[in-house]
């Protein structure tokens, strides 16, 4: 673990010389970038023929030049040049990367419902100011990103990804909580027992029903979810009703902000998973940075439109399901409020598959002989059996256990490093 | 098929070859076979062919009479064959097979079978001539633009079909056969060069291990080849196209073609291809994507229109407009059941009006039409036994199942229909939100031939801009993903 601190922190002051990537060509003149196999020396049957294969420059320094980092980042993205004539090869490599590239589409989910999950449960009269807190969450994400990477990227997690399967069950069960909250106040007077047997099971089903890698693709095809719904209730909630409650900028203080903002650590580490429980890219070059973006970009514009316009109740007794309908009701249209309780719906169910099947995953890599069926179940049978045994205390105990989980997420990050050698 | 065990080469003499045949194909309980014994080339023959099968006048102008006017040569019997295969036959296609069996499975396909004596070899001789459907218009698959011929049973008439669109010499096209007993010939098409090596391995593979007596159908032999027979959607496209089977192999997807089936296999695929219509590359880029656009709205309203429905006005009426759920309710008023179970009983009665259309006979179809229109459709709702809103939506829902050009995925929405009614109608939004992910994940988890379903969505692959929007020709300019990343020739 130590030395995996020396290298983390050596890559950070750009001690060590980053080792080139196999193979970029004319990826600048490319539209939409292109599965390029490219020729050695001009045999011409790539995509470009002609393009000669060139060595990834130096990768810059995020901390001393983060502007030219993030741009060689965003550029290196949308290169997919393999120093390849096999097309067989390219074919794989291409299929890898797609893979890599759902899975990160689908964690970036989970991560997004976690996240808005958090601001849901912090809001209260206070809610004007946690914009900031939430902003705030931006460095210590940007941390654990370059941490992850530096662990796992490549690879995936080894047997330290079992540290992290509580932050997967603790995920689980706050996403099947919040569901079923939300559905028992979109059906008030529908018997709750059912649907706490009934909707666990159809989610299980699912993940079982999609085998190795369905449950990711499924999920991931939903990617573009959390940017139309967003970009709408922006539009009808906060340019109609203008951006007052976006002051003061500094919150009600630091430290209050501070503070707020540390209850929104453990929604973070999804970002971990990105790298840990994704396949592996076929090379190190980064993978799936849209696929990632997209949907957490839908989520800062939806957390923007919910500090603006929600109207907070007193108090923060609230339940979860009710919390989760304030910003469609608070745009005074029915249409608009149906949509967001069924982008809701949709969101939680999206991202309580995830989690079963990062879990299952998980379970697999630590256990080959365990078969991934009995996996996945067990975890949903643990998620499921949590909100039976305890409906009512189950909330409290989450907003005391959640922000915990970023501690074994820095352990596991931190026993990767030590293992990379 | 025959009926005895057949050794494993000809005898010299011909009286013994004639028994053995006869043993193994019973003349005196098939009536069908013809044995034509004569002597030509200083030797006696036989030829033995199936009636109706061979062309008589084709039989006797370039077997039978270049035969018997030939003078004897000087050689020894073994070479008889031979010498009438270079020198005396007229027919175009001829060759020499020393294996009883597979002479037995030539004639039985119609080929003609000639023994001469003292040779160990049999002389097929490919006189078909038996009646079969000429080259017609597509039954289910009909373009606005675009050509308008389909397969038709004959094998060799669907490969003259490809050879014709794809006159390359890329394109191969590989015999193989199906079934134990009945050995059915289908031909394996791919073009050299777009197609991977790892899915023809594959297929052929699969080929080889079926264990089928007999192989009747293009159906059957899709269900036999697919990756996972319980899954909810085709794992391959059956088309009764040319010019699309010769899209697929463009893409570099493999395509099988039985004899007697009029549709052509095509594997691996994905949802996509179920989803696209050959008009619309025919088509100009806009009108293209316009009808792809419109055909997905149909396939959600096929899919969702129903359960949303039943869904909103059971558990959640407050989020209908209050006009419409004003009308809603005055309608309901006079009925006597539910939304759920009328909206459920007018789905079946849909699927049962379609399947009838399909079983009629032609002269009955009218009537059909004007029984499920007036009685059905008018005089239900006039005598208040189902709801004018419920009847549209459920119509809706049928013509937007029946845009899709596949006609499994069609039949599978249909299916998805009626599972997703009730679980909207006990469970509300959640029940159906609920179905919808396990139906996401169900197919994603699903492959075709090894290759993702979803793929080039999730996981996502290069590909060309073809998917939803048809971008235009000059800018598709990548093989399908399935292929490898060459681009393709102009």
């Amino acid at each position: 673990m130590l030395q995996g601190l020396k290298r983390f922190f050596g890559r950070l002051t750009g001690r060590r010389k980053d080792r080139s990537a196999a193979g970029r060509s004319g990826s600048r003149s490319s539209v939409g970038g292109g599965d390029q196999c490219s020729p050695a020396a001009g045999h011409g049957t790539g995509l470009y023929s002609g393009a000669a294969a060139a060595a990834v420059p130096v990768r810059q320094n995020l901390l001393r030049h983060p502007f030219a980092g993030l741009m060689d980042a965003l550029r290196r993205s949308g290169s997919r040049a393999s120093a390849s004539d096999d097309p067989e090869l390219c074919r794989l490599i291409s299929r890898q990367r797609g893979a890599a590239n759902a899975y990160r589409g689908a964690v970036s989910l989970l991560l997004a419902a976690q996240l808005l999950l958090w601001l849901h449960r912090a809001a209260g009269p206070q809610g004007r100011t946690l914009w900031q807190a939430a902003a705030l969450l931006w460095l210590p994400g940007l941390g654990l990103w370059m941490l992850s990477k530096t662990a796992w990227s490549g690879r995936g997690a080894g047997q330290e990804g079992l540290l992290l399967l509580p932050c997967l069950l603790l995920d689980g069960i706050t996403l099947l909580s919040a569901l079923l909250s939300l559905l028992t106040r979109l059906m008030p007077s529908y018997p709750p027992g059912i649907l706490r047997v009934v909707i666990p099971l159809l989610l299980i089903g699912g993940t079982l029903l999609g085998r190795a890698n369905g449950a990711a693709y499924g999920t991931a095809l939903w990617r573009r979810l959390l940017v139309i719904p967003p970009a709408v209730l922006i539009w009808l909630t906060v340019a109609a009703r203008g951006t007052d409650r976006l002051f003061p900028i500094l919150g009600e203080g630091v430290w209050h902000t501070l503070r707020t903002a540390s209850g929104g650590l453990g929604a973070l580490w999804p970002i971990a998973a990105l790298f840990a429980l994704s396949p592996p890219a076929p090379d190190r070059r980064p993978a799936g940075l849209a696929h990632t973006l997209w949907p957490l970009a839908g989520a800062a514009g939806m957390g923007l439109a919910l500090c603006c316009a929600a109207p907070w109740q007193a108090g923060t007794d609230a339940p979860m399901g009710e919390r989760l309908l304030w910003l469609g009701r608070s745009s005074g249209s029915i249409t608009v409020s149906g949509l967001g309780a069924g982008f809701w719906v949709l969101l939680l169910m999206l991202g309580y598959c995830v989690a079963l099947h990062l879990t299952r995953r998980v379970l697999v890599q630590a256990c080959p002989k365990l078969p991934g069926g009995w996996a996945a179940a067990l975890a949903g049978v643990v998620t499921a059996a949590a909100l039976w045994l305890w409906p009512e205390a189950l909330p409290q105990w989450l907003t005391a256990l959640l922000p915990w989980r970023m501690l074994p997420t820095l352990a596991a990050a931190l026993w990767g490093m030590g293992r990379k050698k | 098929m025959p009926t005895q065990a057949l050794p494993a080469a000809f005898s010299h003499a011909l009286r013994r070859n004639t028994a053995m045949l006869h043993a193994c194909l019973q003349p005196e309980k098939n009536n069908d076979l013809i044995t034509r014994p004569f002597h030509a080339l200083g030797a006696d023959c036989a030829l033995f062919y199936i009636d109706g099968m061979a062309s008589g006048d084709e039989v006797a102008q370039h077997i039978l009479r270049p035969l018997l006017a030939a003078d004897a040569p000087p050689i020894p019997g073994a070479a008889l064959a031979r010498y009438a295969v270079t020198r005396c036959l007229t027919a175009p296609e001829v060759k020499q097979e020393p294996s009883p069996e597979k002479a037995v499975t030539e004639l039985l396909r119609g080929q003609c079978l000639l023994l001469l004596d003292g040779c160990r070899e049999a002389v097929i001789i490919d006189m078909r001539g038996f009646v079969h459907r000429s080259i017609g218009r597509p039954v289910n698959e009909r373009v606005v633009i675009g050509p308008h011929e389909a397969f038709n049973e004959v094998l060799r008439d669907n490969l003259t079909l490809l050879h014709r669109k794809l006159p390359t010499e890329k394109l191969m096209c590989r015999m193989h056969q199906a079934g134990r007993q009945v050995k059915t010939q289908l031909a394996l098409c791919w073009l050299e060069g777009a197609c991977p090596e790892r899915t023809l391995r594959e297929l052929e593979h699969r080929l080889d291990a079926i264990g089928q007596d007999a192989v009747d159908s293009i159906g059957v032999l899709q269900q036999l080849l697919e990756d996972d027979p319980f899954a909810p959607l085709p794992q391959a496209v059956l088309t009764e196209r040319p010019d699309r089977a010769v899209s697929f192999l463009q893409e570099g997807q493999a395509l099988v073609l039985l004899d007697g089936s009029p549709r052509a296999l095509v594997m691996p695929i994905s949802l996509w291809h179920l989803c696209h219509a050959p008009d619309d590359t025919s088509m100009r880029w806009q009108y293209g994507t316009a009808m792809r656009l419109l055909r997905l709205a149909g396939a959600v309203a096929a899919l969702l229109a129903p359960a949303l429905l039943v869904c909103v006005y059971t558990f959640h009426p407050s989020l209908l407009p209050m006009t419409l759920l004003t009308s809603i309710l005055q309608s309901r008023t006079v009925l006597p059941i539910s939304l759920y179970a009328e909206a459920f009983f007018l789905l079946l009665i849909f699927d049962l009006i379609n399947e009838g259309g399909t079983r009629a006979p032609e002269l009955m179809g009218s009537s059909l039409g004007l029984v499920s229109t007036l009685i059905l459709g008018t005089a239900a709702v006039e005598a208040r036994i189902v709801s004018p809103l419920l009847l549209i939506t459920v119509a809706l829902s049928g013509v937007g199942s029946f845009a899709l050009p596949d006609y499994s995925l069609a039949f599978a929405f249909r299916m998805a229909q009626l599972l997703l009614v009730p679980v909207a109608g006990l469970l509300g939004i959640g029940g159906l939100c609920g179905a919808l992910v396990l139906l996401c994940c169900w197919v994603g988890g699903m492959e075709s031939l090894g290759a993702p379903y979803l793929a080039p969505t999730a996981p996502g692959r290069i590909h060309n801009p073809d998917l939803v929007l048809r971008a235009p020709i000059r800018r598709q300019g990548l093989r399908g993903y399935l292929a490898f990343h060459v681009k393709r020739d102009k």
